[in-house]
């Protein structure tokens, strides 16, 4: 469903944010994305989504190129950014119907959907209103019944648990469960890692641009050789590779957040 | 608070606040070397511009003085300029004020900071008198210099001068700043940001078109008419501004009375009045002003559900989903968007329209004595007529290049892209081609502009009675006229957008393509009139000539932006 292939991404060729990662993200997974602050996990994201074309490397989305044919690409996953802040000046209906004729869903289908999942995020009665009155939560709910209204095979989420409250955050989860069982796939990147443990099938840790781990808890137990929670295992790897890549003292402290979380206790 | 280090964190608070809307944001997205460059030359734009409007008020007080002099009135000069001054800070300020103190983006994040209340206020306040010393420069100084020259004054005259343009406006920002204060803790009106903002801006552009009605109307008095004039109405204008606003006798005593030491005196009594207001509005800042700004919000909110008939018809169930759709509702967001946000409603939607209006004005406002517009209506007069063949071509010429120049001068297409801001990506994720997004963007910069000339050319034919074939050949040229400015804005705004920015002001005021534009306008209504008048072309020449070219033309450039847009946008990092 998601296919990357020696992707690479440099910012002003000089801040190599994505190093060459090949990663293949299968139908009926839940994929969970990990990395700390600056690993290239927003990065990976806008390059599936087509937001920054790679500098080397192939991403294919639901079978068609992003770079090559973007069109059908775009047209066969639901983006949900980390910025939930999306035309202010829209109500949250017109948003839905500008994002209902982009994608041409049927508007019987478009009407039938909008409801359910407003219903069901508890966003019925703002659905009038203009975007601008949404507090952060509310505009991530508005963008997530935008992603879904067209039944993507492929459903993007960056970092999608910021700014919900425990209602919706259960039912985000509930709704990625069920996008899975029928048939398509979830990729999502977090700091929560929790919820990554718990609902993800597999998982890819990334730091300074390069695919650490990648696999289930239980391969990434196995290749750890330690029978310890993903927290645990997250923070060894990344420290490890935070030590190899500061091979000198003269190097600039650009790399502060090692512990994105807080102090390791 | 009133010690030293109080008064330096306000200059710093009040240094970090001016940075924020300074001329180093004017630049696009451009690299470090780039922005500074194009950021020295918004200062140089910026130091032309004022040298012009310095040279405009200074020729106007020049003219004012010779017609004055032999009646002699020309004493009533510093009180009309200092009232004019005195008015324009109190209502510029107001809106000065709404920006700076509410609508700003910094109130959220200054709020938590361990800041006196009389430091935000006393920070803000010197931001606001800064831009309004700029624009008072502008106003009160070059008129009262030439005055000063003219009338032979000794050096007394320059050094008073120099304080009644430091204090004069400090009484009138004082009031507008707590009128606005008041306005903003007691009326329910003000918690719609939107709304607020948009009714602010519609009424300081009539006050502009009155202003500018009135000005004209002046400028075309004769000697006599004006002394008349100036004997009644600006004695009383003067009166009221004294009353309304106090010290404004005192800073037109300091430069007209005779006596040295009295005229010191007056202006010492203006700073002492100028000090006790400043006391005055902190305290009533205190007061006020926090109050007045937490809890402030964009947009009102219902939270009332839509019922089934509602969504079904917000939704457009009942019609069925069709390419064409896609393409007209991505106009239709557009559209909303330039409508719902005040700045893009006032700068591109509103003068779009009015535009031709703020043209015509001149034209209303002046007499028959004006030699331009004497000239204008022997053409409009020929033209009804039809006893000057010289006369329809030349009208068919100005029409195009009106039409040119509201086009490349609304914004509307130089800010397509730069009006998005943070979220351009989502031009990047939606499943419609570049091509087509940016086809809708022209669409409803075309849709505007062909709305805006549009209604004011059958205005124009219907008041002045002009012949209906007349029409129809304007018609022929309005597509070229149409196409030409919005797709080199449309071009502009891909090669360099203005996407960085925190303020929506920021992305139609400080964005240069809306300067390109305008040249690029100029230089192609001057290609299209020049030869018709220099060469005195008959009409079907004429025709032909603003038709088919700028046709041909707008057909390359519209090659040149299907392949140029899939290129450009590919190339633009959010």
């Amino acid at each position: 469903m998601i296919e990357l292939q020696h992707v690479s991404k440099s910012y002003n060729g000089k801040i190599q944010a994505v190093d060459h990662i090949d990663l293949s993200v299968e139908r009926g997974e839940i994929f969970g994305f990990l990395g700390p602050n600056g690993a290239g996990k927003t990065t990976t994201i806008k390059m599936i989504t087509g937001i920054l074309e790679p500098d080397t490397g192939t991403i294919q989305v639901n079978g068609h190129d992003i770079v090559q044919d973007p069109i059908r690409a775009k047209r066969s996953f639901g983006f949900v950014p980390d910025d939930p802040n999306i035309f202010p000046r829209l109500k949250a209906i017109e948003y839905l119907r500008f994002i209902g004729e982009i994608y041409e869903v049927d508007p019987v289908v478009r009407r039938q959907r909008i409801s359910q999942l407003a219903e069901r995020l508890g966003l019925s009665a703002a659905l009038g209103d203009r975007i601008q009155s949404f507090s952060h939560g509310m505009r991530q709910k508005l963008i997530i019944i935008g992603a879904l209204l067209h039944q993507p095979a492929v459903w993007i989420l960056d970092e999608p648990m910021t700014g919900l409250d425990p209602k919706a955050a259960f039912e985000l989860k509930e709704m990625m469960r069920e996008h899975v069982a029928a048939g398509n796939t979830v990729f999502f990147s977090t700091h929560v890692l929790d919820v990554a443990e718990k609902i993800c099938d597999r998982v890819a840790i990334i730091d300074h641009g390069k695919i650490l781990l990648c696999g289930t808890l239980a391969d990434l137990r196995a290749r750890t050789a330690e029978d310890a929670s993903l927290e645990s295992m997250f923070l060894r790897l990344v420290e490890q590779e935070s030590e190899q890549s500061i091979p000198a003292a003269s190097e600039p402290a650009a790399r502060k957040p090692r512990f994105p979380w807080g102090k390791r206790k | 608070m009133k010690s030293m280090p109080a008064l330096r964190r306000i200059l710093h608070l009040a240094l970090a606040i001016f940075r924020g809307n300074s001329f180093a944001n004017f630049s696009g997205d451009a690299q470090t070397k780039k922005k500074r460059l194009s950021g020295l030359g918004s200062v140089l734009l910026f130091i032309f511009l004022a040298g012009y409007f310095a040279f405009m008020t200074g020729g106007s007080a020049l003219a004012l003085y010779d017609l004055l002099a032999p009646v002699p009135l020309q004493v009533l000069l510093p009180g009309l300029y200092v009232s004019s001054s005195v008015l324009l800070v109190f209502v510029f300020g107001a809106l000065y004020v709404l920006s700076v103190f509410y609508y700003a983006s910094d109130v959220d994040k200054l709020l938590p900071l361990p800041f006196y209340p009389e430091e935000v206020i006393g920070a803000k306040f010197l931001v606001v008198a800064a831009y309004e010393y700029l624009f008072v420069a502008g106003v009160l100084l070059p008129p009262l210099l030439v005055y000063g020259v003219k009338s032979l004054a000794a050096w007394p005259y320059f050094a008073l001068l120099l304080g009644v343009y430091l204090l004069v406006p400090l009484i009138p920002l004082v009031l507008a700043t707590i009128l606005t204060m008041l306005i903003m803790r007691f009326t329910p009106l003000t918690k719609n940001k939107d709304r607020f903002k948009a009714i602010a801006g519609i009424l300081l552009l009539f006050v502009s078109i009155g202003f500018s009605y009135v000005s004209s109307s002046l400028s075309t008095r004769s000697g006599a008419d004006l002394a008349a004039f100036f004997s009644t109405r600006v004695e009383q204008t003067a009166r009221l501004t004294a009353a309304v606003f106090p010290g404004t006798t005192f800073a037109v005593g300091a430069l007209t009375t005779r006596s040295t030491p009295a005229a010191f005196g007056q202006l010492a009594l203006l700073a002492l009045l100028s000090i006790l207001s400043l006391v005055i509005l902190l305290a009533a800042g205190r007061l006020l002003y926090f109050k007045g700004v937490i809890g402030l919000s964009t947009a009102a909110s219902k939270r009332k559900a839509l019922s089934s008939d509602e969504l079904d018809r917000q939704l457009g169930v009942g019609g069925s989903p069709r390419p064409i759709a896609a393409f007209a509702v991505y106009m239709q967001k557009d559209l909303r968007i330039l409508v719902r946000t005040p700045i893009f409603l006032m700068n591109n939607v509103i003068m779009n329209f009015l535009f031709p209006l703020f043209l015509a004005i001149p034209i209303l406002g002046a007499g028959t004595q004006d030699e331009d517009i004497r000239q204008l209506q022997v053409l409009v007069q020929g033209l009804v007529d039809g006893t000057d063949p010289r006369a329809a071509p030349v009208f068919l010429a100005i029409v195009f290049g009106l039409v040119v120049f509201v086009n490349g001068t609304n914004g509307i297409a130089e800010s397509a892209l730069s009006r998005e801001g943070s979220q351009f990506y989502i031009m990047k994720i939606l499943p419609m081609s570049y091509s087509r997004q940016i086809a809708a963007k022209l669409a409803v910069a075309m849709a505007l502009g062909l709305a805006g000339t549009g209604i004011s050319l059958v205005l124009l034919f219907v008041v002045l009675r002009l012949p209906l074939w007349l029409f129809a050949l304007c018609v022929l040229t309005i597509p070229g006229a149409l196409l030409l400015p919005n797709l080199s804005g449309i071009i502009f705004e891909l090669y360099w957008p203005k996407l960085h920015w925190d303020n929506e002001q920021k992305a139609v005021k400080q964005n240069m393509n809306v300067l390109y534009g305008m040249v690029a306008a100029l230089i192609i209504a001057g290609l299209a009139i020049a030869p018709v008048i220099v060469f005195e072309l008959p009409l079907p020449v004429t025709t032909g000539l603003l038709t088919v070219p700028p046709l041909v033309l707008a057909y390359i450039l519209t090659r040149l932006l299907k392949w140029l847009a899939p290129e450009r946008m590919r190339a633009i990092s959010p």
